[in-house]
């Protein structure tokens, strides 16, 4: 697979840097560490901002800003005339045959546009890939990974390890396979419980057959019961009546028609005490099929529970005032913008604990409520003593009066939940009263059953019974055979439906087992090379860090293994700052180093903040020898970022003294002036200060006029080695070039008067008497006092030649490096020249 | 059954196979709605209503899938 490295990053008008017209180009070298200093707000960070962005799309800082703070309005730079952002970036392939140039437009609207003009067919593809290959580390990462909670730092370091997405895989299972989640989405409990009643159902109709069956066929029904035997009995029992003979010809009890038969009999009789014994019969069965169930009792036991439980969680509830206000604030923290988890979206203080949870928890009360009074509409839909109370009032045999009936008045309730304690004492009195009227309304049609019977011949009588008795058996048994179909699709679906639980729960816990052995291997893989790092940046032994995975979590504990001979003590409380510094690197190199997918560029911004000058050299050397490209072939392209002045020193070294190391500095006048990069682009800072005031504009021209004096002066100090006072780095950057000045003027006359400076007597006179009195009276006069006012471009020009002269006070023609060809070079110091010379 | 084990060697996307085959070996059909589906919760949703949403949506077509030729009673949807 083809390789890409970064060779040239160009940014205007993009965070600090404004830039406008001349954008800031930085160059990076394919076959060294590039390392880039810049004094606080020069710029550095817009630098990584800017990759960043170009990249992935967005900066983690703005994006993370509460909504109040409108992070996204700060990408482009505020004092950029047209308020636009463009940041060009340059890769070349490995192998030479490629380069590759994405520029990636941001408008003042925030949209964003991706182009190559280098006419890369899918510019936006490749970012894509870029962004796998690509780990920007700053040093609140390094903060963040030693003090985040186990489970933050869990999920960091997986995607270091390159399992984020099986960590993601993992937690889909975990969902997937949740018993709660399962039981709503797939309906279980409430499918298994429609199923019992189904089967309640069934040995409900078995027992209520068994009379009308034993009184046509003679016989006690046998279990087990026998739909089809059953059947034929009761037909060859009919078949038996001559009377209705007729009617079961090519028919069976299931299909004849009992209406013609009563009509039959009628016209037999002739007589309406039979249609009124018919009727009778019919109110009788009726009534007897009202009859108290055993199991109302349990019934009236669950109802009172469900009402207790509602009333349980209604109590921890606070109104739907409260409730609007739980659900607003719940969706609220979960939109991206409101970033700070901790804070309440209604008052903006700040929590102690991550507000989500309570929220939910606040809800979870509304929603227990919800699922009670849905729990307790369920049991009165299908309870046995509320279909006994709705029939026993609607029967109209009972009489009850429209205005007595109970029924609609707690149905109100009931099926909304919303019945209370009350209404289902009422329920039961009313219920008890029925059951009373029904047995004396029995008493009294069976005595008028027994009148008109002992008037009718005693052979209708019987007749009649039995075809009562067979239309009976007929009804039971067409709804034992739907009972049986709903029964068998209920427990067809509740089978498979098991079936899958118990299928996801297991691909979850597999996924989760091999997930753990496979990152616990993974961090035993790298534990040598991160002890290694450690110790080479600390160089201290007596401290042993070690990672810890927390099976079947994401957690992952951070701890010493060995601490000044304690063992397994924690890491936090115990290492320094630069120590915990020197850990979370060493972890976050070792692992990009063990990964599959190394990643191709690693920027590094300010991360060694918290260390003193032996843990940056050796942090330094790691990444020259161990880490970065080309030192270990398959490592990063390094970027180095940084504002520390003494690892500048390094950077300097390093850039002019070793062949893989390549070191710029940022100079500038950020937000509102531009930066440059200075190493290779001073004379374009020259170019474009005389541009300016060649057409008389002297204001655009300062801020490249103080750039390109401050370049000069330091080259002459790092040159030359002029010492310079110990707060050199740290004075007020606005009179760099008066400190600068003075630190060499000061050097100078010390060897002049030691008698040993190598200065030629015209260039310590031209040096003394026309270069410093001019640049103190045309420029820090003027720039660097806050009293003085723009003086005219041709004296700013004439300054941009003093500066080249002074310059060349510290220059000589050395004829030894080439020989008969003169070259102009720097004295190695002020009191030799460092050649043979 | 042997026990399942990611191989380090392997990228992620091809441990997600070798897991789908074991699967396979377990049941067939439910290892094939489970990768035909799984889409809808990868990447995962913050937690919260969209990840609800996404683990409700996949259920549901589980259901459809579990029961295409079986007649549900549908009362319960």
């Amino acid at each position: 697979m083809k390789r890409y490295f970064l060779t040239s990053l160009q940014v205007e008008g993009f965070r600090g840097i404004n830039n406008e017209g001349d954008p800031l180009t930085v160059r990076f070298r394919t076959d060294c560490i590039n390392s880039i200093f810049g004094a606080n707000a020069q710029g550095k960070s817009s630098l990584s901002e800017a990759i960043c962005y170009a990249i992935t799309g967005k900066i983690k800082k703005l994006e993370e800003l509460p909504a109040t703070e409108r992070g996204r309005e700060y990408y482009c730079n505020k004092f950029h005339s047209l308020g636009n952002a463009s940041i060009v970036l340059k890769f070349a392939s490995d192998d030479g045959t490629e380069e590759v140039a994405i520029s990636v437009e941001l408008s003042k609207g925030g949209a964003r546009t991706v182009t190559s003009p280098s006419g890369h067919s899918d510019p936006q593809k490749f970012l894509e890939a870029l962004n796998s290959q690509i780990t920007l580390l700053d040093h609140q990462t390094f903060i963040d990974f030693v003090s985040d909670s186990p489970l933050i730092r869990g999920r960091s370091f997986a995607s270091l390890l390159g399992l984020a997405d099986l960590s993601i895989y993992r937690q889909a299972l975990e969902v997937l396979s949740n018993s709660k989640n399962l039981n709503s989405d797939f309906s279980l409990e409430a499918l298994a419980q429609r199923l019992e009643q189904a089967e309640v159902s069934l040995s409900k109709l078995i027992t209520a057959m068994a009379p009308p069956y034993k009184a046509l066929v003679g016989i006690e029904l046998t279990a087990p019961f026998d739909v089809a035997l059953t059947v034929a009995k009761a037909t060859e029992a009919l078949k038996g009546m001559p009377l209705i003979r007729d009617h079961l010809e090519k028919r069976d009890l299931m299909s004849v028609n009992f209406l013609d038969i009563r009509a039959t009999i009628h016209r037999e009789e002739n007589g309406t005490k039979r249609e009124r014994l018919a009727e009778i019969l019919a109110i009788i069965r009726a009534l007897d099929d009202l009859r108290p169930q055993d199991v109302e009792e349990a019934e009236f036991q669950k109802a009172t529970a469900l009402i207790a439980e509602r009333d349980d969680f209604m109590a921890r509830t606070n109104g739907d005032l409260f409730k609007s206000l739980y659900t607003t604030a719940t969706k609220i923290m979960e939109l991206e913008q409101w970033s700070n988890k901790y804070q309440c979206p209604a008052c903006e203080n700040i929590a102690d604990e991550m507000l989500e949870p309570a929220l939910r928890e606040k809800l979870g009360a509304y929603e227990g409520v919800n699922a009670a009074q849905q729990k307790l509409a369920y049991h009165w839909k299908n309870a046995v003593w509320a279909r006994r109370l709705l029939a026993l009032e609607s029967l109209e045999s009972m009489g009850i009066k429209q205005e007595d009936r109970n029924y609609g008045f707690l149905d109100s309730y009931f099926r909304m939940g919303a019945a209370s304690k009350e209404h289902l004492r009422d329920a039961i009195s009313a219920l008890t009263a029925l059951e009373l009227h029904r047995t004396i309304t029995l008493d009294r049609i069976n005595h008028e059953r027994d009148s008109i019977e002992s008037t009718l011949p005693p052979s209708l009588v019987a007749l009649t019974e039995q075809v009562a008795n067979a239309s009976r058996l007929q009804e039971l048994l067409g709804q034992y055979e739907r009972q049986t179909i709903l029964a068998h699709q209920l427990r067809s679906s509740l089978s498979l439906r098991k079936k899958w639980e118990s299928f996801i729960g297991l691909a979850a816990k597999v996924f989760s087992l091999a997930e753990v052995e496979l990152s616990t291997a993974r961090t035993i893989a790298i534990e040598t090379s991160y002890h290694s790092m450690y110790e080479k940046i600390t160089n201290n032994p007596m401290i042993v860090p070690g990672l810890k995975k927390q099976g079947g979590t994401e957690e992952l504990h951070l701890t010493l293994s060995q601490f000044y001979g304690l063992n397994d003590a924690p890491a936090a409380p115990l290492l320094s700052e630069s120590h915990r510094n020197a850990l979370a690197i060493s972890i976050f190199l070792s692992s990009m180093l063990q990964s599959k997918a190394v990643p191709r560029f690693l920027i590094l911004d300010d991360v060694t903040s918290s260390f003193d000058a032996g843990h940056q050299f050796a942090l330094m050397e790691l990444l020259r020898n161990e880490v970065g490209y080309p030192s270990n072939p398959s490592g990063p392209q390094i970027v180095l970022l940084s504002h520390d002045g003494l690892l500048e020193k390094y950077f300097d070294k390093m850039g002019s003294s070793v062949p893989n190391w390549h070191h710029q500095c940022l100079h500038g006048t950020p937000p509102v002036g531009p930066i440059i990069c200075q190493f290779q682009d001073s004379n374009r800072v020259r170019d474009n200060a005389s541009r300016f005031l060649q057409a008389g504009q002297v204001k655009p021209a300062e801020p490249y006029i103080r750039q390109y004096l401050e370049f000069k002066l330091l080259q002459v100090i790092r040159s030359v080695s002029i010492p310079v006072p110990f707060d050199f780095a740290i004075r007020d950057d606005r009179h760099m070039v008066s400190n600068c000045l003075e630190a060499i003027t000061a050097a100078v006359m010390l060897h002049y008067k030691a008698k040993d400076l190598i200065l030629t007597d015209p260039q310590f006179k031209n040096l003394t008497t026309i270069h410093v009195p001019a640049l103190t009276a045309n420029w820090i006069a003027h720039y660097e006092t806050s009293r003085g006012s723009s003086i005219s471009a041709y004296v700013l020009l004439g300054i941009l030649d003093t500066i080249d002269q002074y310059a060349a006070c510290f220059m000589f023609d050395c004829t030894c490096r080439v020989p008969g060809t003169p070259t102009r070079v720097y004295y190695k110091t002020l009191a030799r020249k460092g050649c043979r010379c | 059954m042997e026990e399942f084990r990611f191989d380090q060697e392997l990228s992620t996307d091809d441990n997600i196979k070798s897991f789908y085959f074991y699967l396979q070996n377990i049941d067939p059909d439910l290892a094939e709605i489970l990768k035909a589906n799984i889409g809808k919760l990868i990447p995962l949703p913050p937690q919260g209503s969209k990840r609800s949403d996404a683990r409700i949506a996949f259920n549901r077509a589980v259901i459809d899938a579990l029961e295409t030729g079986t007649p549900f009673p549908g009362t319960d949807q």
